[in-house]
């Protein structure tokens, strides 16, 4: 076998530049595997945190309990009747025992009858006159005020308002990290870190 | 060196690898405010009102946009949140108007010092949250970003192409959701009617406002009998917050001071910052601040103050992205040149040889036409003779005014006259003077406007601070 000076056959040249070769092929496809799953998560991540409307959505999720109106509340519905339009917000609180409680905070109004109500864990904390301008004809919600619990999942809510679709906005992280607005037919509501925090059914008029 | 770069590689790697979000399965902190943020956001995308300092539109223009700042929905869901920001802060601030008149009348004096530093706190943090918000909006026109955003976005087609059926993304946010609120996405169903709070906006704002004072109306209260309880006769933000601490660590066992506060949990999220590296320059603000203030319309206001407040908090360590959200109180005086407003200047004691002479001029803000006139009278003559020659120039002037440039140009026409009482006193004076066409520019440097810059005609050195000049 042809010896060179240094010792090496030239089989073993030949067989050296195959591994780089072949060294160099796997570094080179390494290289564009990496960049290709960089360029797929990167693009998946865009995706997820597109705004976007997602229909066909199915809930095998069963709501049987409803939140528990209170008296004042039950009162509302028969001198008022469904509000027309609601907000709620939930939140916890720390009370002076150092126990942490959530908080139901509501305002119903009745765009009609010119009257707001306020409601705090069921109790009313407010009585609001509007000079509201002719408003044309109301449409009747779909919704009701007992149907949201707090910090219900996006399951617990679609399958307690009847949503098969809706619109979601991924809010930025500067603005309030890990949490969403959704949009439904005449609705609207904001989930944190997968819990539901807020509700607006809003007036609509035709 | 080579550890920390291959660091920062896997730390950057592993920042755009998607990730479940870990607040999910930490103990979350419901606080109110998130609610009522929450709650803001929903109304301004779907009212689409949005914060249009990086546009220029003046009130009942088309919105027009700049190809070179939005440029996609999501430019477009930023401008919603930093206007839902600033319509939070002004519902916060409105509240604790109303509140401090309630409790001024009332002896709650407990109720009235948590109420001022809750209403103080609370609106340093969303100037904080709006400062970021602009940094991020900022950064976002950034030429690499953007090539980064159309990496993004080119990733994001591919999964547009193949992944879960029944997805749609938005083209425009604030439209598209109304389509959804009105009919569930089906606009015939919905083309005849109307949102109640969008046809009427101030009802919308009335409800937010009633709902966030009632709010904190029983935070307040909650507070006040929390001090109550925990034996604090002084109810300061600092006493409570023992007093909270001690309640904890009655409850849990342990030691209070071992519990990590929000402000250290902030300095463990942002410890990629050394304060040590300065990153306030001459460079970085000709070349990094102040193009982003141009670009959002501020570039020819007074940006001294800003200046200093962004140098001050860079000698004090403070990193940069905290910095401008310390320094956002002094960003939001800077005048923003969308804001609709106009100057007119009307100057009757302008110096040429003496004070009795006459400028005014009348431009918008956001740009557009210029028009004004110069009149310059003086008398000339021989001191005790009683001969004398009256002369009087004017200038009737009209151009444009480019806020990107802050500079003021156009043409006008120079007119002179002459009258000589006496023989040879108007000398140097030609007859017949006719009346000449003649070029002009003004430029606002620092939101002052120099007349003598940088082509006068009529040589009136003078500034106004054009601040006190709107209307």
């Amino acid at each position: 076998m042809p010896v060179n000076k240094n010792g090496n056959s030239k089989g073993e040249k030949k067989k050296r530049g195959w591994v780089i070769f072949a060294a160099g092929c796997a570094v080179l496809t390494g290289g564009i595997v990496l960049l290709l799953v960089i360029y797929l998560a990167v693009g998946w991540q865009s995706y997820q945190d597109a705004p976007k409307i997602v229909s066909e959505v199915e809930s095998d999720i069963l709501i049987t309990e409803e939140y528990d109106l209170g008296q004042d509340q039950m009162d509302a519905y028969l001198e008022y009747g469904f509000p027309e339009a609601f907000r709620i917000l939930f939140y916890d609180e720390m009370l002076p025992d150092g126990s942490i409680v959530p908080v139901r905070l509501e305002s119903w109004t009745y765009y009609s009858q010119g009257v707001e109500l306020s409601f705090l864990n069921g109790e009313k904390s407010g009585l609001e006159t509007l000079n509201n301008p002719q408003l044309g004809n109301l449409i009747l919600s779909p919704y009701y005020p007992e149907q949201f619990t707090a910090y219900m999942s996006l399951d617990e809510v679609m399958t307690a308002a009847g949503l098969d679709e809706y619109a979601v906005v991924p809010l930025e992280k500067d603005y309030l990290e890990g949490s969403e607005v959704y949009y439904g037919p005449q609705l609207s509501f904001g989930m944190k870190d997968g819990e539901l925090r807020m509700v607006e059914v809003m007036g609509l008029t035709e | 060196m080579k550890t920390k770069s291959l660091l920062l590689l896997i730390v950057f790697l592993g920042s755009i690898i998607p990730v479940s979000s870990a607040g999910a399965e930490n103990p979350t902190q419901r606080i109110l405010d998130d609610s009522v943020a929450l709650l803001h956001a929903s109304r301004a995308i779907l009212l689409d009102e949005q914060d249009l300092s990086g546009t220029s539109r003046a009130p009942g223009e088309m919105l027009v946009v700049n190809p070179a700042v939005q440029i996609d929905v999501r430019d477009a869901a930023l401008a919603n949140l930093i206007q839902a920001t600033k319509d939070q802060r002004n519902a916060l601030n409105a509240s604790c108007r109303q509140l401090k008149e309630v409790y001024s009348t009332s002896d709650r004096k407990c109720e009235r010092q948590v109420l001022e530093d809750y209403c103080s706190s609370q609106e340093n943090k969303l100037n904080t949250r709006l400062g970021y918000l602009h940094k991020l909006r900022g950064d976002r026109r950034k030429l690499f970003t953007k090539i980064w955003q159309r990496i993004k976005r080119s990733g994001e087609d591919v999964w547009r192409a193949v992944g879960p059926g029944g997805r749609r993304i938005f083209r425009r946010v604030g439209p598209e959701v109304v389509e959804v609120v009105l009919s569930g996405g089906t606009l015939s169903l919905g083309i005849l009617r109307k949102i109640i709070i969008k046809e009427a906006g101030n009802i919308g704002k009335g409800e937010l406002e009633r709902l966030l004072s009632s709010g904190v109306k029983r935070l307040l209260a909650g507070q006040a009998a929390f001090a109550q309880a925990a034996g604090v006769g002084d109810c300061t933000s600092e006493k409570l917050q023992e007093a909270r601490e001690q309640v904890e660590a009655g409850l849990s066992g342990e030691d209070p001071g071992d519990q990590p506060d929000e402000a250290d949990a902030e300095i463990a999220e942002d410890d990629y910052c050394d304060p040590s590296e300065p990153w306030m320059s001459v460079d970085y603000w000709e070349n990094g601040v102040l193009p982003m203030l141009v670009s959002e319309g501020k570039g020819c206001s007074s940006t001294s103050a800003y200046k200093t407040c962004l140098e001050q908090k860079a000698a004090e360590g403070v990193c940069e992205i905290d910095a401008f959200a310390a320094c956002e109180t002094v960003y939001e005086t800077l005048i923003p040149t969308r804001s609709g407003q106009s100057v007119h200047i009307v100057d009757d004691e302008v110096y040429f040889r003496d004070k009795d002479n006459h400028f005014d001029i009348t431009f918008p803000l956001s740009g557009g036409p210029v028009s004004g006139y110069i009149a310059v009278e003086y008398l000339e003559g021989r001191k005790g003779s009683g001969d004398y020659c009256h002369v009087i120039n004017t200038f009737t002037f009209t151009g444009t005014y480019d806020p990107k440039t802050c500079l003021l140009s156009g043409t006008g026409v120079k007119t002179l006259a002459w009258e000589e009482i006496g023989d040879g006193i108007c000398l140097g004076y030609q007859e017949p003077y006719d009346d000449q066409s003649r070029s002009w520019s003004m430029k606002i440097t620092n939101g002052v406007l120099n007349t003598g810059t940088p082509e006068p005609v009529i040589n009136i050195s003078a500034t106004y601070g054009i601040q006190n000049y709107l209307k």
